[in-house]
C-alpha cells in the first residue's frame, strides 16, 4: 500500500517535470524565433523558466531518480561487501539522506508558506506570481524524503532487488 | 579547534562518507551543514539551507543543462547520428586500423551534437565495436578505441561539464565552448595517430580492410549525415552568429532535434518520452550535486580553508606550472575512482580560489580539468566510459582486455594533455578570435 502510493507520486511528478521540460523547451525557443523574426519577445520567458520550469525539472524528478538509483554515488569499496552487506550498507547511508533532505523539506516548507501568505510575486513589466514554484522544493524533497527511509527500511528486511532497480536504463552523465 | 582546523576535518568526512558510499550531493551537502552549524551557530545555518536550493536552481543560465541534455538524448535514441560512422568507414577505410580511426572520428562527430562523454561512447559503440569485431579487430583495441573516442564528446561543444565549470567559475559559456573545440580536435588527431603506429608495429591488431567505394559513394554517404550537419549548423551558426546565446541555444537545440527526427521519420512519442526522462533524471542528479558542492564553497570560505590555500600557494612562491602539475596528479587519482561531475563539483570550491589568486586564465583551466575528467573516465579501476561499452558488447570482451586496450589511449592523452599545458593557444587561440 505504501509502496505503490509512494511509486504513484514519484510518477505522478515525474510527469509534471516533463512537462515543465517541454514547457521550457518550447517557450525559449518560442521566444527566440518571434525575437529574430518579429522583434517581439514573449513575455516573462526568462522568470518562467528560472522559476518555474527549472525548480520543476531539478525536484520533482528527484524521488524517481533515487528509485532507479540514479543519484551518483561512488562505488569503490562497496561492490566488494557481500551482497547482505551491501543491503545494509546502502540502509545506514540512506537515513543520513533521510536526516538531510527532512531539513530540507522542513526549511523550505516554511520558507513556502511565508511566501504564500505574502502572495511573492515578482516586478516587471508582466507581473509574475512566483509563490507557488516555492512549493516544489519541499513536495519533491518530502517524496525523495519518504522514498530514502522506505527504501532504509525494506533494504535492512533484505529487500535486495531494489538496489538493481533502473539497471537496465544506460548510465548516462 | 581553529576554524580550519575544523575545515579540514571537514574535508576529512567528506571523504570517509563518499567512500561509504553516501550518494554524492548528500555527503557534500550534510557535511558542509554540519560544518557551518559547528563555525555560526544554528541561525546562519538554517538561512542557508532554507535559501541556497531555490536560489542555485531557479536560475536563467542552469537552464541550458536540461536542455542541452535533452538535445543530445534526442539525437541518440532517434539514432540521428548513425550516418556518421558509414561516413567516417568510408572515407578513413584505408588508413591502417581504418575502423578504428572512423569510431574516432564518428564519435567528433556525435561530439558536436552531445554534451556527454557517456552518451557518446554509447552510440558509436553500438555501431562500431561489432564492425570492427566483424573484421577481426583485436578486441582490446576495437573497445578501447571506442570508450576512448567517447572522451571527446565533452571536449568539442556542446559539453555539459564545460557548461556547469564555466557557471561554477563565471566564464563566459560561449568562449569556454569555442575553447574546447582545438583540444577536441587535438584529441581525435592524437587517437588516430596512435591507431596508425600501433597498427604499423603490429599488423595482426587491424587486419587491412578495404571499402569498395568511389568518390561518389563517399559524398553520397556525406550528404546521409544531413541530420548532424544541420542541427550543427543550426546551432552553433545562431549562437555565434548572434541570433541567440548559450542559454537558449540549448532550447533550440533540442527543439531542433526533435524537428529533424521527426522529420526523419525516426522518431517515435516512446523514444521521446525516454529522452525526456534520461535529460531529466540527469539534470535532477546533477543539481543535487551542485546544491551540495554550493553549500561546500560556503563551509570551506568560512572555515578559511580557501583563503588558507590561496595565500599558502603565494606565500611559498609556488609558480602556475607546478601549482598545475599538482592539481594535474590529484585529478589523474581521483579520476581513476570517482564520477567526472562528483569530482569537478568537489574541487572547484577548493581550487578556483587558489586558481585565481595566481591570476591563471580560467578557460584555459576549465578545459584542462575537462581533460583530467576524461582521462579519468577510461582509467581504471572505475572507468565509466568503459563500463558502457562493457555494457554493449556483453560477454563478447572481458573489462580487464576493454582496460588494456584503452592503455595506449590513456598514453595519447597525456600527451594531448602536456601540449595542451605547454601550448596554452591551443585553448586560447579561438575564444581570442570571439572578442
Amino acid at each position: 500500500m505504501l509502496e505503490t502510493c509512494l511509486r504513484f507520486l514519484c510518477r505522478l511528478f515525474s510527469w509534471i517535470a516533463m512537462a515543465a521540460m517541454g514547457a521550457m523547451a518550447l517557450h525559449v525557443t518560442a521566444d527566440v524565433v518571434s525575437k529574430n523574426l518579429l522583434n517581439l519577445p514573449l513575455p516573462v520567458t526568462v522568470e518562467m523558466t528560472a522559476h518555474y520550469y527549472m525548480v520543476a525539472v531539478v525536484f520533482f524528478p528527484i524521488a524517481a531518480v533515487e528509485l532507479r538509483n540514479g543519484h551518483i554515488s561512488v562505488e569503490i569499496i562497496s561492490q566488494y561487501v557481500s551482497e547482505r552487506g551491501r543491503q545494509l550498507l546502502v540502509a545506514a547511508v540512506s537515513l543520513i539522506g533521510v536526516a538531510y533532505f527532512a531539513i530540507v523539506t522542513a526549511r523550505t516548507w516554511g520558507d513556502a508558506v511565508r511566501s504564500f501568505d505574502s502572495g511573492e510575486y515578482l516586478y516587471g513589466s508582466f507581473q509574475l506570481t512566483i509563490w507557488p514554484t516555492r512549493f516544489f522544493i519541499p513536495l519533491g524533497c518530502g517524496l525523495l524524503t519518504a522514498v530514502l527511509a522506505w527504501k532504509a527500511v525494506m533494504l535492512i528486511r533484505g529487500r535486495g532487488g531494489l538496489l538493481s532497480e533502473g539497471d537496465a536504463s544506460m548510465k548516462l552523465d | 579547534m581553529t576554524d580550519l582546523q575544523i575545515g579540514g576535518a571537514g574535508i576529512a568526512v567528506l571523504v570517509v562518507l563518499l567512500l561509504a558510499r553516501v550518494p554524492v550531493g548528500i555527503a557534500l551537502g550534510s557535511v558542509s551543514l554540519v560544518g557551518i552549524w559547528i563555525l555560526l551557530g544554528s541561525g546562519p545555518t538554517l538561512g542557508i539551507i532554507t535559501a541556497v536550493p531555490y536560489e542555485l536552481v531557479a536560475h536563467w543560465t542552469l537552464s541550458s543543462v536540461p536542455m542541452f541534455l535533452l538535445m543530445g538524448y534526442v539525437c541518440f535514441h532517434a539514432n540521428l547520428t548513425d550516418g556518421l560512422f558509414r561516413v567516417a568507414r568510408l572515407w578513413l577505410s584505408g588508413l591502417p586500423g581504418g575502423l578504428a580511426i572512423a569510431s574516432v572520428g564518428g564519435a567528433a562527430g556525435f561530439s558536436a551534437v552531445t554534451g556527454s562523454s557517456v552518451a557518446c561512447a554509447a552510440a558509436m559503440g553500438r555501431i562500431a565495436v561489432p564492425e570492427m569485431l566483424k573484421n577481426n579487430y583485436d578486441k582490446g583495441l576495437a573497445a578501447g578505441s571506442v570508450a576512448a573516442a567517447g572522451t571527446i564528446g565533452s571536449l568539442i561543444p556542446p559539453s555539459i561539464l564545460l557548461l556547469i565549470f564555466g557557471i561554477f567559475a563565471e566564464v563566459p559559456i560561449g568562449k569556454l565552448f569555442i575553447g574546447g573545440f582545438l583540444p577536441g580536435l587535438l584529441t581525435a588527431t592524437m587517437f588516430a595517430a596512435m591507431i596508425v603506429l600501433r597498427v604499423k608495429l603490429q599488423p595482426s591488431i587491424a587486419p587491412a580492410f578495404r571499402e569498395e567505394a568511389n568518390w561518389r559513394i563517399r559524398f553520397a554517404a556525406l550528404l546521409d549525415t544531413w541530420p548532424v550537419i544541420l542541427l550543427v549548423l543550426g546551432v552553433f551558426g545562431g549562437l555565434f552568429g548572434g541570433l541567440f546565446t548559450p542559454t537558449e541555444a540549448g532550447a533550440v537545440g533540442a527543439v531542433l532535434s526533435i524537428v529533424i527526427a521527426a522529420a526523419k521519420r525516426s522518431l517515435t512519442w516512446a523514444k521521446l518520452g525516454e529522452a525526456i526522462i534520461e535529460a531529466m533524471h540527469s539534470t535532477a542528479a546533477i543539481f543535487i550535486i551542485a546544491i551540495g558542492a554550493n553549500l561546500l564553497t560556503r563551509f570551506l570560505a568560512f572555515a578559511g580553508v580557501s583563503d588558507f590555500l590561496a595565500s599558502f600557494v603565494i606565500s611559498e612562491g609556488i609558480s602556475e606550472l607546478a601549482l598545475i602539475l599538482g592539481i594535474s596528479v590529484v585529478y589523474l587519482i581521483l579520476g581513476m575512482f570517482l564520477d567526472p561531475l562528483g569530482i569537478m563539483l568537489l574541487t572547484l570550491p577548493i581550487f578556483l580560489p587558489v586558481v585565481e589568486s595566481l591570476q591563471i586564465d580560467l578557460i584555459w583551466f576549465g578545459i584542462l580539468i575537462i581533460k583530467y575528467l576524461e582521462i579519468g573516465l577510461i582509467t581504471p579501476p572505475v572507468g565509466l566510459n568503459v563500463f558502457v561499452i562493457k555494457g554493449i558488447v556483453g560477454d563478447a570482451i572481458k573489462t580487464e582486455v576493454i582496460f588494456k586496450g584503452i592503455l595506449w589511449f590513456v598514453v595519447a592523452d597525456l600527451i594531448t594533455l602536456s601540449l595542451l599545458i605547454a601550448i596554452p593557444d591551443i585553448a586560447l587561440l579561438l575564444p581570442r578570435l570571439l572578442d
